[in-house]
């Protein structure tokens, strides 16, 4: 009995919270040091603590898609998402997208397509593409519009945005 | 969101001794549901239990002899490109391909799925309502067009979960573990009406975890069919669905399970449908009776008649699909 009550005094200290507390997050393969509390989403640290605003804030609900970002290079809500439970855990937004100054394919295609009006949803729809590209780089129209299924566009744009994801499909296939 | 503190839950046990320890706590895992929550006050807590860090409780192991152990924090998204889901149990992996969205199915977990909270807006919005301790339930004369047909109690809510039809109707059952110990019980009777002091859908207790969820091997020539009517084509709740899973022999139906979903506070099961099934041929005629007794006694309150036409429809279409496999 003892020991179960001296290992509840340790448990107990493993708590963290509610205040700030030191994390380390690694974001498009960057590491950064924050200090945040508990409560604080991956979203709000990512826009309001590393300056990294592409990710939007729309619903905060789970519901719009705006805020997608990939953790362990799958697509998530980072609303949803405490910055705590990321630790550790590479995280990849819109920002990482380009390399060595060149556009990413798909951010290129979106251009050439004029797959966006007000571009809210864009840095959104993109993260869920280069998930999808990036295990399967030449993906049919279905798989296109399944892993767009998450996120909305009130300007209507999705045709565009089909168009532009399937120009980068077939130039892959070509390759 | 108030503020909470944090921890990570290294062992089952050690996530539901902290459940006991703090009386104002929750566990995390998706958060898809909990944050939300959180964010719109409808729950506080002051200690959030993250469980996705328990060793192995995310694992799906098959026992070669056709049934499947599901770990609870297990993503949805897991669970749906699981090989032997998809070949066994493709009812299941049909609600999956329809829940939710991408993201959600990512982040989402099984054992969350199952304890999810209703999405009447009166329990989400800031209202006082039964699930939140007041009396009385103010969907049976107010905004009720997603409100349940059946299981009538105190609370007018439906079950919002797309896998649970499915998993009851393949005789699942769930482990729930608490500093006690751990017991199992079939999924049918995990899900509860609500009434007097339970607040809730589930009978899991304060200090009670999901661990598994445990699907048995299906009958041979075991068949089943899992509909789904939304407002709109993709990532929608369920207006209502139906999963049913049928084994015949000589063409006479033996086990039969017809579950409806978002229709009642829990899943419901259409008996008086698998009655009018059971022992016999399945005909046309048949299937016209089957899906007329799929909704006896149904009780609409309002703006939720439609649900009644949309379950008949539903059994009929499943059934139909059945008809020549």
């Amino acid at each position: 009995m003892k020991d179960t009550v001296r290992s509840g005094v340790l448990a107990q200290r493993r708590r963290r919270g509610p205040g700030k507390l030191q994390l380390r997050l690694n974001v498009n393969g960057e590491t950064y040091e924050v200090m945040v509390e508990p409560r604080r989403t991956l979203l709000d640290v990512l826009r309001d603590d590393l300056g990294l605003t592409g990710a939007k804030k729309v619903c905060d609900r789970g519901q719009c898609g705006a805020c997608t970002v990939l953790l362990q290079g799958v697509p998530v809500y980072s609303c949803l998402k405490l910055a705590i439970e990321c630790e550790g855990k590479p995280v990849e937004t819109v920002e990482g997208l380009m390399s060595n100054g060149r556009l990413h394919p798909l951010q290129q295609a979106f251009i050439d397509h004029d797959a966006f009006q007000c571009g809210f949803c864009t840095p959104g729809i993109l993260m869920s593409l280069k998930a999808l590209f990036d295990r399967n780089d030449s993906p049919t129209e279905d798989e296109v519009r399944q892993a767009v299924e998450g996120n909305l566009c009130r300007c209507g744009a999705y045709s565009k945005v089909l168009q532009a994801a399937l120009s980068v499909a077939r130039a892959n296939e070509q390759e | 969101m108030r503020a909470f503190d944090y921890v990570d839950a290294t062992s089952v046990e050690d996530a539901t001794t902290f459940l006991q320890d703090e009386a104002d706590s929750a566990l995390i895992a998706g958060g898809t549901e909990l944050l939300v929550l959180m964010k719109n006050k409808v729950i506080n807590p002051r200690l959030l239990i993250n469980v996705k860090s328990i060793d192995g409780l995310h694992r799906i192991r098959a026992d070669g002899e056709g049934s499947l152990t599901i770990g609870s924090v297990a993503t949805i998204a897991e669970l749906g490109s699981d090989e032997v889901v998809q070949r066994s149990f493709p009812i299941l992996a049909d609600a999956i391909r329809v829940a939710a969205s991408p993201q959600l199915r990512n982040m989402a977990t099984v054992g969350g799925n199952l304890c999810q909270k209703p999405r009447c807006w009166y329990y989400r919005g800031s209202f006082d309502c039964f699930l939140k301790g007041a009396r009385g339930c103010h969907a049976l004369n107010g905004q009720n067009r997603g409100s349940g047909i059946f299981g009538r109690s105190e609370c007018y809510a439906v079950n919002p979960s797309d896998l649970a039809p499915p998993l009851v109707a393949l005789g699942a059952s769930v482990v729930i573990q608490s500093p006690q110990g751990r017991k199992q019980i079939s999924l049918a009777d995990f899900f509860t009406l609500p009434r007097g002091e339970l607040l809730n859908q589930t009978i899991l207790g304060r200090d009670e975890m999901v661990v598994e969820v445990r699907i048995p091997k299906q009958p041979h020539r075991s068949r089943g069919v899992f509909l789904k009517a939304m407002e709109r084509k993709t990532w929608s709740f369920a207006q209502a669905s139906v999963a049913m899973q049928l084994s015949r022999s000589d063409d006479r139906i033996e086990d039969v399970r017809i579950v409806l979903g978002a229709i009642a506070p829990i899943p419901w099961r259409a008996t008086a449908a698998e009655d009018a099934l059971r022992a016999r041929a399945l005909t046309r005629q048949l299937i016209e009776v089957a899906s007329a007794a799929a909704v006896e006694g149904a009780h609409p309150s309002g703006d939720n008649r439609y649900k009644v036409t949309l379950v008949r429809e539903l059994v009929k279409r499943g059934l139909s699909a059945l008809l020549n496999t």
